[in-house]
């Protein structure tokens, strides 16, 4: 783990959870793996206190813990979880993101069980209804205006039923997942106990082939390790279907089309399972939103609504597993159809006017350019043109079928067309270069699209490494990096050829580059000497290598940012601490001076602006690190 | 060898390699300045675009969310070590005593219900000082567990531009401001330990239960320390043996030096 | 010419008028009272001794080719050396030739060489010129002629220094030039002012490298013939820099639409982003976050 990352975990644990989790973090993360005497050692801190400590990290996920059963001596290790502290700067924007899907009562159901780490839902549900009992009186008693949000949004949560409907939703949906004992072990240790029995097991049987069995082990223990995941990639895992409910109605309606309710009220949850907020689900969202925003600079607002709608619809089977490569989507994959997406697509957005139609297609497949110059459509064209001949066929037949007649009813051409024009912007993602979606032929009966989203993030990180470059070092050396990127090793003659630029104008941004990790060079000397006046100098571009220098470099920038913050906190302390005392919150017009009250102000714009920074630096990490 | 060490030089001499090969470690050498050098040196200092009112949301959400860990069980504070203290700023006064928020040097942790079988065995006992490692867990859960409650609180759900002053950063300050309060004195309410008085925040899903339940939790906090939060050096004393961190020994000493 | 007999001046004074043209024996034999070969051989040896001449060869034929006057009292002057360095420069013809390999050829010493050349050049007789390809190398042709596109470079190369200024201009120019086909023309009264909307998908109006190039002979943008293979180069340069990008197959070049706060910035933007003291910086060091000016001053501007 680079220091940078250390830095910043610990950093985050005790802005979040104060200086005792971040001291008992520190020395995890320094010293890996530890047992409980070890930390007590390295943290200086007494015994007791570690063990409580522990157990709020354990409770939010920060920390995992194996039992090795060692002959009667048990011994428990611990472990840091950095990137679940990572997560801890993903909170805000998990809960507005709930919020934004699902509404205030929904949100503030993900952000309890944030605050909580894990809960059991029976635990859950009760305090709730015990909390969360309506109030007579509605009104706030200083007579503050209640926030728009608040006076227009939803009642509060009342009933245990009420909280029950939202989780089986979220379950669902799998913004919250089951947790089980081996969530809580590194994973590591999980994989070591499956191989152990497994190895028992086979023992004695086949212990003769010593390489076929080590083979046979190594396949049962992923076959096991991607059973423990699977059981969260059941959908309705956790959930049972209500008794009075009749069997098989609802399976029958889990079908990929959206439109339909989802059928939640047929379901209640299992009071016994214990949940958690599932962050790569969330990873996975946030990657999803970064992919609209690139569409809709690369291409325009509308198409970009319109692929956020398809992605929507893709998300539902989103679980989010992290892996090496980036993060796999898990779940069912799946093929979503134009049809699905004009069912679900508002209305407001205007599909007709964001795309300029060539000059008008005649039958004799010639088109008309506006000065006049005549070309053939190629090849490709044609064949989006027969697919359109086919959506209208389809959509006359269901015509058909509802009205009896060719006739189409003007709601029917109305959803006709709105399906022809979001297929437009479909096919315009679909031939960008960076391949937004990919066309399913004949999949599906009005066009399915399936997004690589694992390709397209490759691409952006392409992107954002360049921009990077831009940002940093000008477009001389973008244009370099782009070379050497396309072209693979070259030297500073070729180099210079090929960007049309003198040797002596690259060559510092060369130096540059180099020193900051984004090229590396490599020395093919002509003579045996070694001298430097004889060796060729070849610039390449490694990807990882840069990733994880830039990497290193934000998590640095981040420190720094949570640092200033700080600075500014304990700049402002007196000020802060009297402001968040329990008689003046509220009534700070009153009891503070109007210096204090602008000091106040300023603190709180500073520091906003300083978190939002943070965030935007989040961003690039998750590009480069997660997606 | 000789000769061809000569023609090295030669072309050396010529000043740069045949064929364009340049000698490019030299470029790379970081110059040397042997002259005083400013601490920070003068640059360009990027500008941040202004934030969006979906960025200043989440950042205010993510406020939200660490201000109610803040004022939850978890957080802890262990203050400043003896002789640090600045004379003024950390007078304990009365009505600091009285009005602010408590800090906790440990986290509490009796207050709320466990999956234990998710934690190690070793850590039981802390969690719940009525288990003993040996004991028969069925016991505890159908015994004391019951009384405890996980701590829910709502969300704060303003929008920090009121959700139509996208960019017009300057001209909605004061208005920020005023939600800002709002949520804080919402927030407060919500989450004060020592706001007995329940004045009906209306949406907001205070209830009276929790806040005894609170007050009770208040008790609990200072059954550790009698002396109260503010005494912090107390817990620094180190090796004095005053502080009593239970059945615990050794560590203390070692403890924040 | 005083020097020549009749005969020789005549024929010289009748073919020198072209000194590209090459003649054979064939040709100079009309020139020959009574075609008499006899007297041809000695006027061509009599040319060729005072250097009026000279002899190439064709497949297995001889051919003449009649020198210049200038030329002529050139090497009249010169010293054997002088001559024979000038001979060899002048037959690297609009290649131009290394002075490393002029010494292999001559067999001159060093010095003596480097005093032919001085003397050559201070006549001005001769050049050293640039090669583009080996620009460490000391080069020499006559001085009359020109190099050819190999040492010169080609359309880019003034003075054999890349002419990065020309290459700009072209650059940008380009680039409008796609860029105002890559976009639908905004329809007056369109929704939203300054928004630009794409094409349809399978659009194939997206300019091609020959409409371009044809683009740019027409434009009046420069003098120099540039090719189909110098407009790629530069479209090359121009997807590199992430402005234009291959359409259709890549047969077609479209214009990377720009949208003014589009890009999202993160690191960079942050004071940390482009720190010259970032390395240098740490928690407990003399340059940290809380004294850090830039912080200071990037916060002030709210």
């Amino acid at each position: 783990m680079q220091q940078n990352a250390v830095e910043l975990c610990t950093i985050l644990v005790r802005d979040t959870y104060g200086e005792l989790s971040s001291r008992v973090v520190a020395a995890l993360l320094e010293y890996g793996r530890s047992t409980l005497h070890t930390i007590v050692r390295r943290a200086k801190i007494p015994e007791k206190v570690v063990k409580q400590t522990l157990v709020v990290l354990i409770q939010q996920h920060l920390v995992l813990h194996y039992t090795h059963e060692d002959g009667g001596r048990d011994a428990t290790h611990y472990e840091c979880n950095w990137l679940q502290i990572y997560e801890l700067l993903h909170t805000g924007r998990i809960v507005r993101t709930i919020e934004e899907r699902f509404g205030t009562e929904a949100a503030s159901v993900v952000s309890n069980f944030l605050l909580l780490g894990h809960a059991r839902v029976s635990d859950f549900i009760t305090a709730y209804g015990v909390s969360t009992k309506p109030k007579p009186n509605a009104v706030l008693p200083n007579g503050t205006t209640i926030s728009a949000s608040e006076a227009t949004g939803t009642a509060p949560i009342t009933s245990a039923a009420q909280i029950s409907k939202h989780i089986v939703t979220l379950m669902q949906e799998k913004f919250l997942v089951p947790v089980q004992i081996h969530h809580m072990h590194p994973q590591v240790d999980t994989e070591n106990a499956i191989r152990q029995r497994v190895t028992a097991e086979q023992v004695g049987s086949a212990a003769a082939m010593q390489a076929k069995t080590k083979k046979a082990i190594d396949e049962k223990v992923a076959e096991k390790m991607e059973a423990l995941s699977n059981d969260i990639d059941n959908k309705n895992f956790g959930l049972k279907r209500k008794s009075d409910q009749q069997d098989g109605r609802a399976r029958k309606r889990t079908k990929y089309s959206a439109a339909q309710p989802a059928d939640e009220e047929e379901w209640e949850i299992d009071g016994s399972i214990v949940l958690r907020a599932n962050n790569a689900k969330f990873l996975a969202i946030f990657r999803n939103e970064e992919l609209v925003r690139w569409a809709e600079s690369r291409i325009g607002k509308a198409t970009s609504q319109v692929y956020a709608e398809l992605l929507r619809h893709l998300e539902k089977n989103v679980i989010g597993h992290r892996t090496e490569k980036g993060l796999v989507d898990g779940g069912k994959k799946t093929v979503v159809s134009t049809l699905d997406i004009g069912n679900t697509l508002s209305k407001d957005i205007d599909l007709v006017n964001s795309i300029a139609s060539g000059p008008a297609i005649t039958n004799g497949h010639k088109r008309t350019m506006a000065n006049g110059h005549l070309f053939s459509v190629n090849d490709e064209e044609s064949d989006g043109d027969s697919d359109d001949y086919d959506l209208d066929a389809d959509v006359d037949d269901n015509d058909m079928g509802i009205n009896g007649t060719h006739d189409l009813s003007s709601t029917a051409q109305e959803k006709k067309e709105q399906l022809q024009n979001i297929r437009k912007h479909l096919m315009l993602l679909a031939e960008d270069p960076n391949q937004f979606v990919t066309k399913q032929e004949g999949s599906m009966q009005y066009g399915g699209w399936t997004v690589d989203t694992q390709r397209l993030c490759e691409a952006l990180r392409i992107r954002e490494l360049e921009q990077i470059v831009e940002e940093r070092f000008g477009g001389i050396a973008t244009r370099l990096v782009r070379i050497i990127k396309d072209k693979g090793k070259m030297d500073e003659k070729g180099l210079a050829d090929t960007a049309l630029l003198r040797q002596k104008d690259i060559r510092a941004h060369l130096g540059t580059l180099h020193e900051r990790g984004f090229l590396h060079v490599q020395e093919v000397p002509k003579t045996a000497e070694r001298l430097p006046a004889r060796t060729f100098y070849f610039f390449y571009f490694d990807e990882k290598m840069s990733k994880m220098a830039m990497l290193n470099d934000f998590y640095k920038a981040m420190s720094r940012i949570m640092q200033r913050i700080d600075h500014e906190r304990s700049h402002n302390s007196m000020l802060l601490s009297k402001a968040d005392r329990t008689d003046v919150k509220g009534h700070e017009e009153e009891l503070l001076t109007k210096k204090e009250l602008t000091d106040l102000a300023k603190w709180k714009r500073s520091e906003e602006k300083l978190l939002g920074q943070l965030m935007r630096v989040d961003r690039q990490v998750m590009m480069f690190r997660d997606w | 060898m000789a000769f061809r060490g000569g023609r090295g030089g030669f072309r050396g001499g010529r000043g740069g390699g045949s064929n364009g090969a340049p000698m490019m470690p030299r470029e790379f050498d970081v110059k040397p300045d042997f002259g005083p050098t400013e601490q920070f040196p003068d640059y360009a200092i990027p500008f941040q675009d202004p934030l969006t009112s979906t960025e200043r949301i989440h950042v205010a959400r993510f406020r939200d969310h660490r201000e109610k860990v803040h004022s939850g069980p978890l957080y802890t504070v262990l203050g400043k070590r003896k002789g640090l203290e600045d004379p003024f700023e950390d007078v304990v006064t009365y009505s600091a005593k009285k009005y602010h928020r408590q800090k906790r040097k440990v986290p509490k942790l009796d207050s709320r219900p466990y999956v234990f079988e998710f934690f190690p065995v070793e850590l039981w006992e802390t969690m719940d000082s009525s288990y003993a490692a040996t004991g028969d867990r069925s016991v505890v859960i159908s015994g004391k567990k019951e009384k405890k409650r996980l701590l829910i609180s709502s969300l704060n759900t303003d929008l920090p531009n009121g959700g139509h002053h996208d960019d017009k950063s300057d001209g909605s300050d004061e208005e920020d401001e005023e939600k800002e309060k709002e949520k804080k004195s919402v927030l407060a309410k919500l989450m004060s330990h020592k706001d007995e008085e329940d004045d009906g925040l209306g949406d907001d899903d205070e209830d009276d239960d929790e806040d005894k339940e609170d007050e009770g939790e208040e008790e609990d906090d200072y059954q550790d320390d009698e002396d109260g939060d503010y005494n912090a050096e107390q817990y620094f004393d180190d090796g004095d043996g005053e502080v009593d961190y239970g059945d615990d020994d050794g560590g203390g000493a070692a403890w924040y030096d | 010419m005083s020097d020549l007999q009749a005969l020789a001046r005549t024929i010289y004074e009748t073919c020198s008028a072209n000194h590209e043209k090459l003649y054979t024996s064939n040709e100079l034999l009309s020139h020959v009272p009574k075609r008499d070969a006899q007297v041809l051989l000695s006027t061509i040896n009599e040319l060729l001794g005072r250097g009026y001449l000279k002899t190439l060869k064709q497949g297995d034929a001889f051919v003449y080719r009649f020198v210049s006057k200038d030329s002529v009292d050139r090497t009249r002057n010169l010293t054997p050396d002088e001559a024979l360095v000038y001979q060899h420069i002048e037959s690297s013809a609009r290649e131009g030739i290394w002075s490393k390999i002029l010494k292999t050829r001559t067999n001159l010493h060093p010095t003596v060489l480097t005093r032919c050349l001085k003397t050559l050049e201070n006549h001005r007789y001769i050049k050293s010129i640039k090669s583009v390809k080996y620009p460490t190398r000391k080069i020499y042709m006559l001085s009359d002629l020109t190099p050819t596109i190999e040492v010169t470079g080609g359309p880019w190369f003034t003075d054999s220094e890349l002419d990065a200024d020309f290459i700009n201009a072209l650059l940008v120019a380009i680039e409008r030039f796609v860029t105002s086909r890559s976009f639908p023309k905004q329809k007056p009264g369109a929704a939203a002012v300054g928004v630009v909307i794409p094409f349809e998908a399978g659009y194939t109006g997206y300019p091609t490298l020959s409409d371009i190039t044809q683009w740019v002979k027409n434009s009046n943008l420069t003098e120099v013939e540039l090719s189909e293979a110098d407009i790629k180069a530069l479209l090359e340069v121009l997807i590199y820099d992430g402005k234009l990008e291959r359409v259709i197959g890549g047969t077609a070049y479209k214009a990377v639409r720009r949208v003014e706060g589009a890009v999202k910035q993160g690191v960079t933007e942050a004071p940390c982003g482009r720190c010259p003291v970032f390395d240098l910086c740490h928690e407990d060091g003399p340059i940290n976050a809380a004294n850090c000016v830039y912080f200071e001053k990037w916060l002030a501007e709210i």
